[in-house]
C-alpha cells in the first residue's frame, strides 16, 4: 500500500525547492534597472525558469509515454508519472503566459500580441488541458493509458517549435535569452546569473510536484482498485442471493 | 515596479496554490486509507 507521508527524498526536495525559490525572488528583486527595460527585466528571473520547466515537464510526459507504449517498459508508475508530469506542466505554462503577459504590457506596450512564440505558448497550454480532460474519460486502465500516451507524443512536438520560434518567425518575443546575454559584460552576468538560479528553483520546484502528484495518484489508483473489488464482491453476493431466492 | 512585483506575486501564488492542493489532496488520501 502506498503511503503517503512525505519521504525524506521528497521533504528535502521540498525544502531546497522552497530555498532555491526564495533565493531566485530575492535576487531577482534586486537586480539593478536597465536603460533597455527599467526594472522590468527584474522578471528575467522568473519567467524564463517558469517556460524552462513547462518543457522539462511535458518532455517528461513524452518520454513516460513511451516507456508506457514500449512493452518492455510498460508499467503503471510510467503512465502515473506522464499524468503528475503534464499536470505540472500545465501549471508552469499558464504561468509562463500570465507573467509573460505583465511583462509585455508595459516594455510592449500590450498584454498580448498573436506573434509565433505567444501563439505556441498558448497553444502549447490548451494542447495538454486537453491531455488532462483526456485522461478523465472513463475507461479501463490500459485503455486511458494509451490514449493518454499516443496523444502525449502528439503534443511534445509543439515543444520544439515553440523554443525555436523565436529564430524561425520574425516574432516580437526577444530571441532566447542566453544567446543574447554576454557573460563578458559584468550586468549581464547579474542577469544570467539570476536567470540560471530561476532555471534551478523551477525545475526543483517541478520535481516536487511530480513525486508528491505521483504519491497521490498512486493511492487514487490503489484506492479505485479496492472500491472495484468491493463493488464486484457485492454484485456477486447479490447474484447469489437473487439464485437462491 | 507595479508590474515586476504582479509578476513575481503571480508567480509564487500560482505555485504556492498548486503546492497547498497537493499537500491538502494527499492528507485527505491518507485518511480515506487510514479509515478504509
Amino acid at each position: 500500500m502506498t503511503s503517503v507521508r512525505g519521504t525524506a527524498v521528497s521533504l528535502a526536495l521540498g525544502v531546497a525547492a522552497l530555498v532555491s525559490l526564495a533565493a531566485t525572488v530575492g535576487l531577482g528583486l534586486s537586480l539593478p534597472t536597465t536603460v533597455e527595460q527599467d526594472d522590468y527585466s527584474r522578471l528575467i528571473a522568473i519567467h524564463p525558469g517558469l517556460a524552462w520547466a513547462s518543457y522539462v515537464a511535458f518532455g517528461v510526459t513524452a518520454l513516460a509515454s513511451l516507456a508506457w507504449l514500449w512493452p518492455g517498459t510498460r508499467s503503471r508508475t510510467a503512465d502515473l508519472v506522464a499524468g503528475a508530469s503534464a499536470e505540472a506542466g500545465v501549471v508552469f505554462t499558464a504561468l509562463t503566459l500570465l507573467t509573460g503577459s505583465i511583462w509585455g504590457r508595459p516594455t510592449w506596450g500590450t498584454w498580448w500580441v498573436w506573434d509565433a512564440r505567444l501563439t505556441l505558448s498558448a497553444l502549447m497550454l490548451a494542447l495538454y488541458l486537453g491531455y488532462l480532460a483526456l485522461r478523465r474519460v472513463p475507461a479501463d486502465p490500459d485503455t486511458r493509458a494509451r490514449r493518454a500516451a499516443v496523444a502525449a507524443l502528439l503534443a511534445v512536438l509543439v515543444v520544439p517549435l515553440n523554443h525555436f520560434a523565436v529564430e524561425w518567425w520574425r516574432t516580437l518575443h526577444q530571441g532566447r535569452s542566453l544567446q543574447q546575454l554576454d557573460p563578458g559584460r559584468s550586468l549581464d552576468g547579474i542577469f544570467i546569473g539570476a536567470m540560471l538560479l530561476g532555471f534551478l528553483a523551477m525545475s526543483l520546484v517541478y520535481a516536487w510536484f511530480v513525486v508528491t502528484r505521483l504519491r497521490t495518484l498512486r493511492l487514487e489508483s490503489e484506492l479505485e482498485d479496492v472500491a472495484l473489488d468491493l463493488a464486484l464482491t457485492e454484485r456477486r453476493a447479490e447474484a447469489v442471493e437473487a439464485l437462491k431466492a | 515596479m507595479t508590474y515586476v512585483l504582479a509578476g513575481y506575486g503571480a508567480t509564487v501564488l500560482g505555485l504556492g496554490s498548486y503546492a497547498v492542493w497537493l499537500v491538502r489532496r494527499a492528507g485527505a488520501l491518507e485518511r480515506l486509507q487510514r479509515d478504509g
